[in-house]
């Protein structure tokens, strides 16, 4: 296994990925095929027993209704009961794949605002200047919590794990 | 003393906060037409000299001294500050998605991604790169985020229009392989 779910941000980018192989517009990919493939994978997973977030399984609860429905015959009701969740599903992978492309574009343009460095405000003290007592205990809370939450994320992100093979 | 020196004084040590034209403009006490005729020959100044490693950059409208862009890699062996650090793939969806659909409440960001996205936005909040502004009126008085400005500077805009319009986006596929062959 060369690729895991890690590499997926979730559910929706996995089927986006199972989608796009078609190589056709989102909404004339053979769903079915697509739903077997899906759930192919995810009991691929499974059975290496690796761990498989809650998301993936609440989408594969979801894919079993769709193509359970698309077996049975249609019933010709006045008023349509609920919504196509199949139509939704596509709708929702349609939306996501256009963040997901936007994303790549927000991380281009920051690339080019990173290319140029500054320093930090230096901080100047005069012996007339006045403490304006507008800070309060929140403030000081919220400043460290800030820092605090931030350090934490560049320490998680150094981290180095080691897979087994 | 030349304005020029003055504003490279003002600018220097306001450093990565910068100043805005009207910053400048009541500081040096000219108009803010004067100060950006100013402010481009400065620019001028900075681009001419080969020797100097320095130029103005605008954003988040305000007007920052930095360091030319081909010292990227010089300085990247060496700083580290926010600004200059990328972000991961999760953060960045969550980011765009609040950037063209603020405000937006945390579960319309997860229903768009199919996944919870909690860990993703309080990053981006310990960063300042989106903010609280505000309750949804609905079940729950969820949270509406938005964007900073922080979040301009960052991407180095003036203003969200700036952006690259989303109806433009061409959805090309991408192919990757799910599993090598000697996998299966």
């Amino acid at each position: 296994m060369d690729i895991k779910l890690k590499d997926f941000e979730g559910p929706l980018d996995l089927l986006l990925h199972l989608v796009s192989k078609y190589e056709m517009d989102i909404y004339d990919v053979p769903i079915v095929e697509v739903i077997e493939q899906y759930l192919a994978y995810i009991s691929t997973l499974q059975a290496m027993r690796l761990e498989v977030a809650g998301e993936y399984m609440v989408m594969a609860s979801q894919l079993m209704l769709i193509k359970s429905r698309k077996l049975l015959p249609k019933v010709v009701e006045e008023t349509p009961l609920e919504e196509d969740p199949e139509q939704e599903l596509l709708s929702q992978l349609e939306e996501y794949q256009r963040y997901k492309e936007l994303s790549q574009e927000l991380a281009a343009q920051h690339d080019i605002r990173a290319r140029f460095f500054s320093k930090p405000k230096q901080e100047l003290i005069y012996e007339d200047a006045e403490l304006s007592h507008d800070k309060t205990t929140l403030d000081l809370y919220l400043a460290f919590s800030k820092v605090m939450a931030a350090k934490q994320e560049e320490i998680k992100n150094s981290h180095t794990t080691i897979e087994r093979d | 003393m030349s304005y020029l020196a003055q504003m490279e004084a003002l600018l220097f040590v306001a450093g990565e906060d910068g100043l805005s034209l009207r910053n400048l403009a009541s500081l040096l006490d000219i108009s803010a037409m004067a100060v950006s005729q100013q402010l481009e020959k400065l620019a001028e100044k900075y681009r001419m000299d080969q020797d100097s490693a320095l130029c103005l950059l605008e954003s988040s409208n305000t007007y920052k001294i930095v360091t030319k862009e081909e010292h990227a890699e010089l300085l990247r062996q060496y700083a580290k500050a926010p600004i200059n650090q990328s972000l991961s793939r999760a953060s960045l969806e969550v980011l765009s998605i609040v950037a063209y659909k603020q405000p937006i409440t945390r579960v319309e960001v997860d229903s768009i991604r199919g996944v919870n996205s909690s860990g993703a936005i309080s990053k981006l909040q310990a960063f300042g790169l989106i903010q609280e502004v505000g309750k949804k009126d609905v079940i729950g008085r969820p949270n509406l985020y938005a964007t900073t400005d922080y979040f301009l500077d960052y991407m180095g805009i003036n203003s969200l229009d700036e952006l690259v319009d989303a109806s433009a986006i061409e959805l090309v596929d991408q192919e990757m392989t799910l599993f090598s062959e000697d996998d299966i």
